[in-house]
């Protein structure tokens, strides 16, 4: 299985900025030892270090992510850059929702690994294209995947990119359970916690692969997350019209936070507390654009983005809803 | 000549792999009319694109197959 790389220095510091904390963490780490050894209390010495640490590395905010204690359930924003992948954890079960680009895939199992996890029960592909499934076909061909959940695509999209039949070919070559998930699916995610496909309502009516993306909101205890894919705003409509229950404490943004997705119709019904935005730095698409953003903080969402904070966390009691960035 | 095969489209551009499956983006506005997701595209020397509509179902074809053959396999067992 792949490892961690090697904390590097966050790119977005000038170099002088580096060197003159890095200076000031050696005078600290001389101050630490020394009033150790004299038997001083180096507490604030060595908070101020943790602070320098999450300045020039971006983190941790937090002890490096963890797989959920007992009544926990936790939902990974995995940073691929520009693309998306998503990991759901509870003490029972593992489902990983996309794999980024076609380079990420030993990023994702880095992150598995991170967590201790060697296998996943489930794996959900929304909707097949290379942001989304190109790192699936490098996840399970290393690791055992119980079940290969995938949506319904109009035959006249059916893709035929090597990123694609590269998925195929692992789920064919490893004999892995594949089906097709649609809408009032529900998967058993343990302890409780139920993932149950809302959309599409009609993948037939899709005229782009984004807008055949499975749409699914997990359910644990009174807390609820929905995860959007990249349906646009045709399918978002079709699920308001359909009045499926979309209300949920924590959303993804829907095609990176597009301005296509995420109709301030649709946030609204959603009324999330918390979102996440799964983005590259200086992506050319311009993701996550201005209008998303202006929703979100009109309605008082708190929300994350990948490029910004790196891998999100959340973590859920059955209650209530904590999260933590890998960066500040 | 070379060939591309449509991925996606994002805003202002279409995302496309090589036949070996290594990325490659471009405006969109150089696409013909009929170009969607999953054609596959002849770029000629002089820059102009075509979509190769048999190669493109050809393949579409046989992937559908596929899928439905391991979908198959999964309800017989």
């Amino acid at each position: 299985m792949a490892k961690r790389k090697n904390k590097k220095v966050n790119p977005s510091l000038p170099r002088w900025v580096v060197s003159v904390f890095v200076a000031i963490a050696l005078v600290l780490s001389v101050l630490t030892f020394g009033g150790d050894l004299a038997g001083m209390d180096t507490s604030f010495l060595q908070s101020c270090m943790d602070a320098i640490d999450r300045l020039l590395y971006g983190g941790p905010t937090s002890p490096a992510p963890s797989l959920p204690a007992s009544g926990q359930a936790k939902v990974y924003i995995i940073d691929v850059g520009q693309g998306e992948s998503i990991l759901i954890t509870t003490e029972e079960r593992s489902m990983l929702i996309d794999a980024g680009e076609n380079d990420k895939g030993d990023e994702v199992l880095a992150f598995l690994d991170t967590l201790g996890l060697d296998s996943l029960d489930y794996a959900l592909a929304t909707h097949p294209d290379s942001d989304h499934i190109g790192g699936l076909d490098t996840v399970l061909e290393s690791i055992e995947v119980g079940e290969v959940f995938f949506g319904e695509i109009p035959a006249k999209l059916t893709p035929t990119t090597k990123t694609y039949e590269d998925v195929l070919d692992v789920i064919e070559e490893k004999d892995i359970p594949l089906s097709l998930a649609h809408a009032g699916d529900i998967i058993d995610m343990g302890s409780g916690a139920q993932l149950t496909i809302l959309g599409p309502i009609d993948p037939q009516q899709a005229t782009s692969k984004n807008n055949a993306s499975l749409v699914s909101r997990l359910d644990f205890g009174e807390t609820s997350f929905l995860f959007n894919g990249d349906q646009e705003a045709p399918m978002e409509k079709m699920l308001l019209e359909n009045g499926v229950d979309l209300d949920c404490d924590m959303m993804t943004m829907g095609h990176h936070g597009s301005s296509t997705s995420s109709t301030p119709e649709y946030l609204e019904a959603v009324s999330p507390d918390y979102a996440s935005i799964s983005c590259g730095r200086g992506n050319k698409y311009g993701h996550p654009h201005d209008e998303t953003i202006e929703n979100l903080e009109e309605l008082g969402v708190e929300y994350y983005r990948t490029d910004l904070s790196g891998n999100i966390t959340f973590t859920s009691d059955g209650k209530t809803i904590s999260v933590r960035t890998e960066k500040p | 000549m070379r060939e591309l095969i449509i991925d996606r489209f994002e805003e202002t551009y279409v995302v496309c792999q090589t036949p070996d499956g290594k990325l490659d983006a471009f405006p969109r506005k150089r696409l013909p009319e009929n170009a969607r997701e999953g054609s596959w595209l002849v770029i000629h020397d002089d820059g102009t694109v075509e979509v190769d509509e048999e190669k493109t179902l050809r393949r579409q074809a046989i992937n559908m197959y596929r899928l439905k053959n391991i979908l198959k396999r999964r309800k017989d067992d």
